[in-house]
């Protein structure tokens, strides 16, 4: 499903940025940024297929999880009652073959549910464990397992002992049949993946965000957001007994790691706990920032609260587009730069590019003047009016290639060797429909590496969960084929102990028939030796 | 290996044999209806990402393509559009050159003023050209308002220095419009470096060339001509904006005089106290141009004195109109090497598609020889397994006894 062309998300993603490329190609026309707005919802809606199918595989792991957990308590009990029946039997001297048998039976259908380990007693009961040493049945006396809903996330089922009021879930410590399967499938397919597909989510979301921002749309204002911004979603735990208020966002897009947190109070500082890595950092806020996700406390909450944070995980089904009018499609820069046409040397200002739009738009022009004194007597450069941050350094003789500077939040290059008195002038980008700057900045996106620390684009974070969820579906089938000779072998072995081999039978029938001939004939003989003995002493 | 069989054993084991040779003819034939060797991710997940990278490489240098296709449309219509711009400044020399002629009198000058009035007229409508999209080619940024209007002799730009890029390959963009500024509007004036102007002179002096060297300092030059008395020979000065004499000498018609790195060389007879100005340029545009002929030719009255006024400021005229098309031609060699750009981009791409097209075949689609080979050895395994199956079954001891 993931590595589809009908169903993955790799060809949506590209439709999508194609439909930039052609608003870039052709900035000014409302019908390529109506295509443009009709890729976005494309995309949301696959986003939205693909969490919906991996949720819907997170709900059929929970039902498993319950099913299977009442198969064993219904097992387990089994076995405890065999138990006592056996050592019964023991003990008034007779060898319940048949009890036996069921038992074996039973442990059997056991270990197909859940991994165990058998330890028999003495006395002939056997105990069965599971997990690292979780005693399920010992003697005739059985516990029983429960599945309980997560007390930090509702919609996740545990596995737990039962009988405790809060339970703790030792799903990592089952591993092996039905149950460790689903945990297995839950934690290192469906989860991961889930993640990840939030995380590109989120990941163009917010780029996409940002540098429509720094652009200026048909109506000559600065950009707004195409795609609703994605927050964190974060749930306070079942048991909490204060009324905190915390609230998350997004820092920076390229921190964040996959994984979701919980933050919990201890009554003066707070803990921030990755939930994957399991490391953590204290502290008393009441503002935190880890892995580009800012936490904010806005209410305490009462001591043993605690809150889950998922910056990520609940993401690509909330992915969706904000905006509906073509014209709001930011794709021209808002500033633009001109050479005075009375300038006689050959320098160049270009590449002029908007980091901020803090100064946005310019309150008047912003005007560079080359003075042969600039900085001092005989240190050339430019002057700068209209903005802070001047005189820019400049000396033809050696700068003639190109060097880059900055006004503001502004970047450009300056190069050539202007003459004293050539001026260049920056200024708000009114009526600039044909300007497709901001376009082509939009289209950049798709293939920078804004995810994971710099490290992966959209397409490898993708590509990396298809190639893990693909070697897992290796790993588990290679070690299923591996089991399954395993299997063969153990029933070989057990048929060759016990199983009946019909042509040993049929051979050992001829040697018993021959026996018993041989032995009727010895009774022949006998007999008649007898009978010549009574006939020899009768008169 | 166990060292006692027993009759389930044996069941057991044929049949999973049996079983798993079906399993292996059912994947091959599956191979080959679907004519792929990988049907799921998890048979080879590092292909499986190849194939996800390789498909995505494909969509875009399909993008890149239509793009460099639609630079190339937009870069011709500009090109052409200054093909047209180039031959009617041509025209325009042409008709310069004619009125600058001895023999053309005021009647003459006025009808070639009205002519090249009308090719001014001309070369605005070609400046305002729209593309098949209805925006102005040569705007800037602002391509919906049309950038060059006319008033009375006057052309006005408004619209700014901006230029398009198209993205055709993955680091490489390029520009598709130049802006009406770099073409019609920072037009060198003269010959470069200088231009030269003459009025109000009793004599009739005329600049026949005017050339600069690199070493040009840029200031505002008068050549003055002195001859105190009717009987001394006529002497020049030439004086810079600070008034300092740069260079100064006895005149001779056809010598050149040289100062300041220009060297000028004027012919016929100037009077006490004529005087030529010699001034560093900065641009001037091209309707400018124009239009000072035009204006020129309008003022041409016949007498001696306007006469040289007008020869020389014909031959400004002359050396400006030869900047104006110097700037357009170097325009139209940068489109012309930016199609050559297109045009091998367009070849790297087609390739690039053409090598990742042979790499997805390499990782994705099925081998038929091999497959199909290895189809009839499975079968042939699976016929064997069934065989000895029914036969090994068959027998028993207990057929033999009696």
């Amino acid at each position: 499903m993931l590595a589809s062309s009908d169903t993955g998300l790799g060809p949506v993603l590209d439709n999508f940025f194609a439909a930039v490329q052609d608003v870039a190609n052709n900035p000014g026309s409302i019908p390529e940024r109506q295509v443009l707005i009709g890729q976005g919802q494309v995309l949301a809606e696959r986003f939205s297929f693909l969490d919906e199918r991996l949720s819907a595989f997170d709900r059929e792991v929970n039902q498993r999880l319950t099913d299977s957990v009442s198969q064993i308590n219904a097992l387990a009990q089994n076995i405890a009652n065999l138990n006592e029946q056996i050592v019964d039997a023991r003990q008034t001297g007779f060898e319940p073959n048949d009890l036996l048998d069921t038992r074996d039976q039973v442990v059997l259908e056991l270990a197909e549910l859940v991994g165990v380990t058998t330890v028999e007693q003495d006395d002939g009961a056997l105990n069965i464990f599971i997990g690292n040493g979780q005693s399920l049945v010992i003697g005739n006396s059985a516990s029983q397992l429960e599945a309980f809903s997560d007390p930090n996330n509702v919609s996740r089922t545990n596995v737990g002992i039962a009988g405790v009021s809060n339970p703790t879930d030792i799903g990592r410590f089952l591993s092996g049949g039905e149950l460790g399967a689903a945990l297995q499938f839950r934690n290192s397919v469906v989860d991961p993946a889930r993640a990840q597909l939030g995380l590109i989510a989120v990941g163009v979301t917010d780029t996409f965000n940002a540098q429509q921002a720094l652009g200026l749309d048909l109506n000559g204002d600065l950009g707004g957001d195409f795609f609703q911004s994605i927050e964190p979603t974060v749930a306070g735990a079942a048991q909490n007994t204060g009324a905190g208020i915390i609230t998350a966002s997004i820092d920076d897009v390229s921190q964040l790691t996959g994984a979701s947190y919980t933050i919990s109070f201890d009554g003066t500082d707070y803990t921030i706990t990755n939930n994957d890595t399991n490391a953590s950092q204290t502290g008393a806020g009441p503002n935190f920032t880890v892995d580009g996700v800012a936490i904010s406390v806005g209410t305490a909450p009462a001591a043993g609260d605690s809150f889950l944070i998922e910056p990520v995980t609940t993401a690509a089904g909330l992915f969706s587009v904000e905006l509906s009018d073509p014209r709001l499609i930011a794709a021209a820069s808002p500033v633009r730069s001109s050479a005075s046409i009375a300038n006689a040397g050959s320098g160049e200002l270009e590449n002029l590019s908007v980091n901020g739009t803090a100064g946005l738009p310019l309150a008047g022009t912003v005007t560079l003047t080359f003075n042969p004194d600039a900085l001092g007597a005989g240190i050339p450069g430019f002057d700068v009016v209209g903005i802070g941050g001047g005189p820019i350094a400049f000396d033809p003789s050696t700068d003639s290639g190109g060097v880059s500077a900055t006004l503001g939040d502004f970047s450009f290059e300056l190069s050539g060797v202007p003459v004293d008195g050539d001026s260049f002038t920056i200024q708000n980008n009114l009526d600039g429909s044909g300007d497709n700057r901001n376009a082509l900045a939009l289209a950049g996106i798709q293939r920078e590496p804004n995810l994971l620390g710099g490290t992966a684009s959209f397409q490898d974070a993708y590509a990396t969960i298809v190639g893990d969820v693909a070697v897992r579906g290796q790993q588990a089938s290679s070690l299923a084929s591996t089991e399954s000779a395993l299997l063969d072998q153990a029933r070989a072995a057990r048929n060759g102990a016990q199983g009946v081999n019909l042509d040993e039978e049929a051979a050992n029938l001829l040697r018993y028939q021959q026996a018993y001939s041989a032995a009727a004939q010895v009774i022949a003989v006998a007999d008649e030796v007898f009978q010549v003995l009574l006939n020899a002493t009768s008169r | 290996m166990v060292d006692r069989i027993s009759t389930l054993q044996i069941f057991q084991s044929g049949v999973s044999t049996i079983l798993a040779r079906q399993e292996e003819l059912a994947r091959t034939q599956q191979e080959l209806a679907a004519g792929r060797s990988i049907l799921s991710p998890e048979d080879d997940p590092a292909g499986a990402i190849q194939i996800l990278d390789i498909e995505e490489d494909l969509r875009q240098v399909d993008q890149f393509q239509r793009n460099s296709n639609l630079a190339e449309s937009q870069l011709s219509l500009e090109d052409t559009t200054l093909s047209n711009v180039v031959s009617v400044l041509q025209r325009v020399r042409e008709l310069t050159v004619q009125a600058n002629n001895a023999t053309s009198g005021p009647e003459q000058r006025a009808a070639i003023a009205q002519e090249i009035d009308i090719r001014l007229d001309e070369l605005l409508d070609l400046a305002n050209t729209r593309d098949a999209n209805d925006e102005f080619i040569f705007a800037g940024f602002q391509a919906t308002s049309q950038p060059f209007t006319r008033s009375g002799d006057s052309v006005n730009y408004s619209g700014d220095d901006g230029q398009r890029f198209l993205q055709i390959a993955a680091g490489s963009q390029v520009a598709v419009r130049d802006s009406g500024s770099r073409v019609f509007l920072a037009v060198p004036a003269g010959n470069g470096s200088f231009d030269f102007s003459v009025s109000g002179n009793s004599g009739n002096v005329v600049v026949d060339s005017a050339t600069a060297t690199t070493g040009f300092v840029r200031d505002e030059y008068t050549i003055n001509f002195i001859q105190a008395l009717p009987t001394d020979p006529i002497t020049y000065e030439v004086v810079d904006s600070g008034a300092t004499v740069v260079a100064s000498g006895n005149f001779q018609s056809g010598e050149a005089i040289t100062f300041a790195g220009a060297t000028v060389v004027l012919d016929g007879e100037p009077d006490d106290g004529d005087s030529v100005e010699i001034e560093a340029t900065a641009n001037q545009s091209i309707f400018e141009t124009v239009s000072e002929i035009v204006q020129t030719l309008r003022s041409s009255t016949g007498e001696e004195a306007n006469n040289a006024e007008v020869n020389n400021a014909l031959a400004s005229g002359l050396l400006n109109l030869d900047q104006a098309i110097g700037n357009v031609v170097e325009v139209q060699a940068e489109i012309g090497a930016r199609l050559n750009r297109i045009d091998s981009q367009q070849e790297i791409n087609s390739e690039f598609n053409l090598q990742l097209q042979t790499a997805l075949s390499n990782v994705q689609d099925l081998d038929y020889a091999e497959a199909i080979s290895r189809l009839n050895l499975q079968l042939v395994a699976l016929q064997a397994a069934q065989q000895t199956f029914v036969q090994t079954q068959r027998l028993s001891l207990f057929d033999f006894i009696r």
